[in-house]
Protein backbone atom coordinates (compact mmCIF):
# COMPACT_ATOMS: atom_id res chain seq x y z
CA UNK A 1 0.00 0.00 0.00
CA UNK A 2 1.28 2.95 -1.12
CA UNK A 3 1.26 5.84 1.28
CA UNK A 4 3.08 8.72 -0.91
CA UNK A 5 0.06 10.62 -1.07
CA UNK A 6 -0.54 10.79 2.73
CA UNK A 7 2.93 11.73 3.16
CA UNK A 8 2.80 14.40 0.54
CA UNK A 9 -0.48 16.42 2.08
CA UNK A 10 1.38 16.23 5.39
CA UNK A 11 4.51 17.31 4.11
CA UNK A 12 2.68 20.27 2.85
CA UNK A 13 1.49 20.55 6.79
CA UNK A 14 5.24 20.33 8.03
CA UNK A 15 4.59 16.98 9.10
CA UNK A 16 5.97 13.73 8.96
CA UNK A 17 4.99 10.00 8.78
CA UNK A 18 7.31 8.22 10.96
CA UNK A 19 9.44 6.09 8.62
CA UNK A 20 8.29 2.78 10.33
CA UNK A 21 4.67 3.21 9.50
CA UNK A 22 5.21 3.93 6.10
CA UNK A 23 7.57 0.72 5.69
CA UNK A 24 4.98 -1.57 7.21
CA UNK A 25 2.07 0.18 5.25
CA UNK A 26 4.55 -0.46 2.22
CA UNK A 27 4.61 -4.27 2.97
CA UNK A 28 0.50 -4.10 3.07
CA UNK A 29 -0.63 -5.70 -0.18
CA UNK A 30 -4.60 -3.94 -0.15
CA UNK A 31 -5.49 -6.18 -2.94
CA UNK A 32 -4.51 -8.97 -1.39
CA UNK A 33 -6.00 -8.58 1.72
CA UNK A 34 -9.20 -7.72 0.62
CA UNK A 35 -9.16 -10.82 -1.37
CA UNK A 36 -8.38 -13.17 1.47
CA UNK A 37 -10.80 -11.34 3.47
CA UNK A 38 -13.68 -11.97 1.47
CA UNK A 39 -12.98 -15.60 0.87
CA UNK A 40 -12.74 -15.72 4.53
CA UNK A 41 -16.32 -14.59 5.09
CA UNK A 42 -17.45 -17.45 2.34
CA UNK A 43 -15.56 -19.78 3.98
CA UNK A 44 -17.29 -18.95 7.23
CA UNK A 45 -20.36 -18.82 5.98
CA UNK A 46 -20.49 -21.99 4.06
CA UNK A 47 -18.80 -24.12 7.12
CA UNK A 48 -21.70 -22.56 9.05
CA UNK A 49 -24.54 -23.04 6.69
CA UNK A 50 -23.17 -26.66 6.44
CA UNK A 51 -22.69 -27.33 10.77
CA UNK A 52 -25.30 -24.99 11.15
CA UNK A 53 -27.91 -27.52 12.99
CA UNK A 54 -25.07 -29.37 14.68
CA UNK A 55 -24.13 -25.76 15.93
CA UNK A 56 -27.58 -24.57 17.59
CA UNK A 57 -27.18 -28.31 19.10
CA UNK A 58 -23.78 -27.94 20.99
CA UNK A 59 -24.52 -24.62 22.39
CA UNK A 60 -28.01 -24.75 23.02
CA UNK A 61 -28.23 -24.05 27.10
CA UNK A 62 -25.28 -21.72 26.56
CA UNK A 63 -26.65 -18.67 26.79
CA UNK A 64 -28.85 -16.85 23.85
CA UNK A 65 -27.68 -17.50 20.39
CA UNK A 66 -29.45 -17.92 16.95
CA UNK A 67 -30.80 -15.05 16.44
CA UNK A 68 -29.71 -12.64 13.76
CA UNK A 69 -27.41 -10.06 14.91
CA UNK A 70 -26.30 -6.88 12.81
CA UNK A 71 -23.81 -5.80 16.31
CA UNK A 72 -22.37 -9.15 16.19
CA UNK A 73 -22.00 -9.76 12.35
CA UNK A 74 -19.92 -5.94 12.66
CA UNK A 75 -17.89 -7.23 15.32
CA UNK A 76 -17.09 -10.28 13.86
CA UNK A 77 -16.51 -8.53 10.60
CA UNK A 78 -13.61 -6.09 12.06
CA UNK A 79 -12.17 -8.90 14.17
CA UNK A 80 -11.96 -11.26 10.86
CA UNK A 81 -10.40 -7.85 9.24
CA UNK A 82 -7.93 -7.67 12.03
CA UNK A 83 -6.80 -11.28 11.75
CA UNK A 84 -6.06 -10.46 7.78
CA UNK A 85 -4.19 -7.98 8.22
CA UNK A 86 -2.10 -9.53 11.39
CA UNK A 87 -1.63 -12.72 9.52
CA UNK A 88 -0.20 -10.45 6.28
CA UNK A 89 2.24 -8.83 8.60
CA UNK A 90 3.22 -12.19 10.13
CA UNK A 91 3.71 -13.91 6.41
CA UNK A 92 6.20 -10.85 5.24
CA UNK A 93 7.91 -11.02 8.96
CA UNK A 94 8.32 -14.75 8.85
CA UNK A 95 9.15 -14.51 5.53
CA UNK A 96 6.97 -17.14 4.22
CA UNK A 97 5.43 -15.16 1.71
CA UNK A 98 4.26 -18.09 -0.94
CA UNK A 99 0.76 -19.59 -1.22
CA UNK A 100 2.51 -22.90 0.71
CA UNK A 101 4.40 -20.13 3.33
CA UNK A 102 0.83 -18.88 4.09
CA UNK A 103 -0.76 -21.93 4.87
CA UNK A 104 2.15 -23.06 7.09
CA UNK A 105 2.25 -19.28 8.86
CA UNK A 106 -1.98 -20.20 9.10
CA UNK A 107 -1.70 -23.49 10.31
CA UNK A 108 0.88 -22.34 12.95
CA UNK A 109 -1.08 -19.41 14.31
CA UNK A 110 -4.08 -21.69 14.39
CA UNK A 111 -2.67 -24.62 16.26
CA UNK A 112 -0.55 -22.32 18.80
CA UNK A 113 -3.31 -19.52 19.35
CA UNK A 114 -6.52 -19.85 17.95
CA UNK A 115 -7.14 -23.78 19.05
CA UNK A 116 -6.02 -23.35 22.22
CA UNK A 117 -7.69 -20.34 23.51
CA UNK A 118 -10.95 -22.15 22.18
CA UNK A 119 -10.54 -25.19 24.05
CA UNK A 120 -9.48 -23.68 27.12
CA UNK A 121 -11.82 -21.36 27.16
CA UNK A 122 -14.67 -23.78 26.31
CA UNK A 123 -13.94 -26.27 28.73
CA UNK A 124 -13.53 -23.70 31.37
CA UNK A 125 -17.39 -22.54 30.39
CA UNK A 126 -18.35 -25.55 30.39
CA UNK A 127 -19.24 -25.90 27.16
CA UNK A 128 -19.28 -29.10 24.99
CA UNK A 129 -16.09 -30.20 22.87
CA UNK A 130 -18.48 -30.48 19.76
CA UNK A 131 -18.61 -26.66 19.80
CA UNK A 132 -15.42 -26.38 20.27
CA UNK A 133 -14.19 -28.69 17.49
CA UNK A 134 -17.01 -26.69 15.13
CA UNK A 135 -15.42 -23.55 15.74
CA UNK A 136 -11.82 -24.35 15.52
CA UNK A 137 -12.76 -25.98 12.39
CA UNK A 138 -14.29 -22.68 11.29
CA UNK A 139 -11.13 -20.92 12.02
CA UNK A 140 -8.57 -23.28 10.78
CA UNK A 141 -10.51 -23.05 7.30
CA UNK A 142 -10.74 -19.21 7.48
CA UNK A 143 -6.95 -19.08 8.32
CA UNK A 144 -6.41 -22.01 5.89
CA UNK A 145 -8.00 -20.19 2.79
CA UNK A 146 -7.00 -16.64 3.42
CA UNK A 147 -3.13 -17.79 3.68
CA UNK A 148 -3.24 -18.99 0.87
CA UNK A 149 -5.00 -16.02 -0.55
CA UNK A 150 -2.59 -13.66 0.23
CA UNK A 151 0.52 -16.16 -0.30
CA UNK A 152 -1.29 -16.79 -3.91
CA UNK A 153 -1.56 -12.99 -4.24
CA UNK A 154 1.81 -11.76 -3.56
CA UNK A 155 3.21 -15.03 -5.77
CA UNK A 156 1.33 -13.65 -8.97
CA UNK A 157 2.30 -10.66 -8.28
CA UNK A 158 -1.54 -9.27 -8.02
CA UNK A 159 -1.16 -5.96 -5.77
CA UNK A 160 1.83 -5.05 -4.60
CA UNK A 161 4.23 -7.59 -4.44
CA UNK A 162 5.52 -7.60 -0.80
CA UNK A 163 9.04 -8.14 -0.25
CA UNK A 164 10.27 -8.59 3.60
CA UNK A 165 12.93 -6.27 4.13
CA UNK A 166 13.94 -4.56 7.38
CA UNK A 167 12.13 -2.12 8.79
CA UNK A 168 14.14 1.19 9.09
CA UNK A 169 15.89 2.04 12.28
CA UNK A 170 13.83 4.74 14.39
CA UNK A 171 16.07 7.22 13.75
CA UNK A 172 16.78 7.08 10.28
CA UNK A 173 15.36 9.46 7.85
CA UNK A 174 11.70 9.60 6.81
CA UNK A 175 12.80 8.73 2.94
CA UNK A 176 14.21 5.40 3.99
CA UNK A 177 14.82 2.67 1.22
CA UNK A 178 11.85 -0.23 1.11
CA UNK A 179 11.62 -2.57 -2.05
CA UNK A 180 8.16 -2.70 -2.66
CA UNK A 181 6.70 -1.24 -5.74
CA UNK A 182 4.25 2.04 -6.07
CA UNK A 183 0.63 1.14 -7.19
CA UNK A 184 -0.91 -0.47 -3.99
CA UNK B 1 14.85 -16.12 6.30
CA UNK B 2 16.86 -17.79 8.88
CA UNK B 3 15.72 -19.87 12.32
CA UNK B 4 17.07 -19.30 15.60
CA UNK B 5 16.39 -22.70 17.09
CA UNK B 6 14.21 -23.84 19.89
CA UNK B 7 15.32 -23.26 23.44
CA UNK B 8 12.44 -26.12 25.00
CA UNK B 9 13.28 -25.38 28.52
CA UNK B 10 12.54 -21.44 27.69
CA UNK B 11 9.29 -22.89 26.38
CA UNK B 12 8.75 -25.14 29.63
CA UNK B 13 9.35 -22.10 32.05
CA UNK B 14 7.15 -19.58 29.98
CA UNK B 15 4.21 -22.56 30.31
CA UNK B 16 4.39 -22.57 33.73
CA UNK B 17 5.18 -19.21 34.30
CA UNK B 18 2.15 -18.13 31.93
CA UNK B 19 0.02 -21.02 33.73
CA UNK B 20 0.46 -19.63 37.19
CA UNK B 21 -0.25 -16.24 36.21
CA UNK B 22 -3.65 -17.81 35.00
CA UNK B 23 -4.15 -19.30 38.62
CA UNK B 24 -3.84 -16.09 39.96
CA UNK B 25 -6.13 -14.20 37.48
CA UNK B 26 -8.77 -15.88 37.60
CA UNK B 27 -8.10 -16.73 41.60
CA UNK B 28 -8.59 -12.79 42.33
CA UNK B 29 -10.88 -12.26 39.73
CA UNK B 30 -13.06 -15.51 40.25
CA UNK B 31 -16.53 -13.48 41.57
CA UNK B 32 -16.17 -10.84 38.44
CA UNK B 33 -15.31 -14.15 36.12
CA UNK B 34 -18.61 -15.99 37.40
CA UNK B 35 -20.79 -13.16 37.56
CA UNK B 36 -19.63 -12.46 33.75
CA UNK B 37 -20.52 -16.30 32.85
CA UNK B 38 -23.61 -16.25 34.86
CA UNK B 39 -23.13 -19.06 36.75
CA UNK B 40 -22.85 -19.85 40.03
CA UNK B 41 -20.00 -22.03 42.41
CA UNK B 42 -22.19 -24.49 42.57
CA UNK B 43 -22.87 -24.67 39.38
CA UNK B 44 -19.56 -24.49 38.12
CA UNK B 45 -18.46 -27.16 40.18
CA UNK B 46 -20.92 -29.71 39.94
CA UNK B 47 -20.77 -29.66 35.80
CA UNK B 48 -17.01 -30.30 34.99
CA UNK B 49 -13.82 -32.03 36.43
CA UNK B 50 -11.89 -28.89 37.58
CA UNK B 51 -8.23 -30.90 37.73
CA UNK B 52 -8.95 -31.79 34.06
CA UNK B 53 -9.48 -27.68 33.73
CA UNK B 54 -6.11 -27.03 34.93
CA UNK B 55 -4.38 -29.80 32.77
CA UNK B 56 -5.96 -28.30 29.69
CA UNK B 57 -5.18 -25.23 30.30
CA UNK B 58 -1.32 -25.89 31.01
CA UNK B 59 -1.03 -28.48 27.84
CA UNK B 60 -2.64 -25.78 26.03
CA UNK B 61 -0.34 -22.83 27.11
CA UNK B 62 2.39 -25.15 26.30
CA UNK B 63 1.58 -25.60 22.76
CA UNK B 64 1.16 -21.97 22.76
CA UNK B 65 4.59 -21.45 24.25
CA UNK B 66 6.35 -23.92 21.49
CA UNK B 67 4.38 -21.97 18.39
CA UNK B 68 5.23 -18.47 20.36
CA UNK B 69 8.96 -19.36 20.38
CA UNK B 70 8.95 -20.72 16.50
CA UNK B 71 7.63 -17.32 15.51
CA UNK B 72 9.90 -15.73 17.47
CA UNK B 73 12.72 -17.61 16.57
CA UNK B 74 11.67 -16.92 13.05
CA UNK B 75 12.88 -13.37 13.45
CA UNK B 76 16.00 -14.70 12.74
CA UNK B 77 19.38 -14.64 15.10
CA UNK B 78 20.22 -11.71 16.55
CA UNK B 79 16.50 -10.45 16.69
CA UNK B 80 15.54 -12.42 19.57
CA UNK B 81 15.15 -9.84 22.45
CA UNK B 82 12.84 -9.32 24.94
CA UNK B 83 11.08 -6.27 23.34
CA UNK B 84 10.68 -8.15 20.26
CA UNK B 85 9.56 -11.29 22.03
CA UNK B 86 7.09 -9.18 23.55
CA UNK B 87 5.66 -7.17 20.96
CA UNK B 88 5.50 -10.07 18.60
CA UNK B 89 3.13 -11.66 21.73
CA UNK B 90 1.17 -8.72 21.48
CA UNK B 91 0.37 -8.87 17.72
CA UNK B 92 -0.45 -11.96 18.25
CA UNK B 93 -2.87 -11.68 21.01
CA UNK B 94 -4.33 -8.44 19.18
CA UNK B 95 -4.60 -10.73 15.61
CA UNK B 96 -5.45 -13.70 16.97
CA UNK B 97 -6.40 -14.14 20.67
CA UNK B 98 -8.81 -11.16 21.23
CA UNK B 99 -10.69 -11.42 17.29
CA UNK B 100 -11.37 -14.66 17.83
CA UNK B 101 -12.77 -14.59 21.66
CA UNK B 102 -14.60 -11.33 20.14
CA UNK B 103 -16.19 -13.03 17.42
CA UNK B 104 -17.44 -16.59 19.50
CA UNK B 105 -17.99 -14.32 22.27
CA UNK B 106 -20.04 -12.22 20.43
CA UNK B 107 -21.81 -15.28 18.65
CA UNK B 108 -22.54 -17.13 21.61
CA UNK B 109 -24.06 -14.26 23.51
CA UNK B 110 -21.67 -13.81 26.11
CA UNK B 111 -21.27 -10.92 28.41
CA UNK B 112 -18.80 -8.41 27.56
CA UNK B 113 -17.49 -8.45 30.73
CA UNK B 114 -16.33 -12.08 30.13
CA UNK B 115 -14.32 -11.01 26.81
CA UNK B 116 -12.32 -8.60 28.46
CA UNK B 117 -11.87 -11.17 31.33
CA UNK B 118 -10.62 -13.70 29.03
CA UNK B 119 -8.97 -11.13 26.59
CA UNK B 120 -6.93 -10.05 29.65
CA UNK B 121 -6.14 -12.88 30.84
CA UNK B 122 -4.60 -14.02 27.12
CA UNK B 123 -2.71 -11.04 26.86
CA UNK B 124 -1.30 -11.58 30.17
CA UNK B 125 -0.03 -15.03 29.34
CA UNK B 126 1.27 -14.18 25.73
CA UNK B 127 3.30 -10.89 27.45
CA UNK B 128 4.65 -13.42 29.92
CA UNK B 129 5.24 -16.18 27.62
CA UNK B 130 7.36 -13.50 25.14
CA UNK B 131 9.06 -12.07 28.30
CA UNK B 132 10.50 -15.65 29.41
CA UNK B 133 11.09 -16.67 25.95
CA UNK B 134 12.88 -13.36 25.22
CA UNK B 135 15.18 -13.29 28.99
CA UNK B 136 16.09 -17.19 27.55
CA UNK B 137 16.58 -16.20 24.21
CA UNK B 138 14.76 -18.61 22.66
Amino acid sequence: MDLTAIEDKLKAMGLELPAQLAHYAGEINSTAILAALVAGWIVGFIWYALVGDVWADEASGSGKSGAFSPRRQIFGGIAQVVMTIMLSSFMTRLGYTGAYGGVHTAWLLWFGFVMTIIFVNYANLGKRVGLALIDSIHWLLVLTVMGVVLGAFNQWGIGVPVQASAPPAATSQPAATTTTSSGG
Amino acid sequence: MTFAGINHLAVLVAAVVSWLFGAVWYGSLGKYWMAALGKTREELQAGGANPVMFIVAFVAQLIMAEMLAGLIGHLGPGQVSIKNAMISAAFVWFGFVLTVLVTNHGFQGAKRELTLIDGAHWLGVLLLQGLVLGLFGV
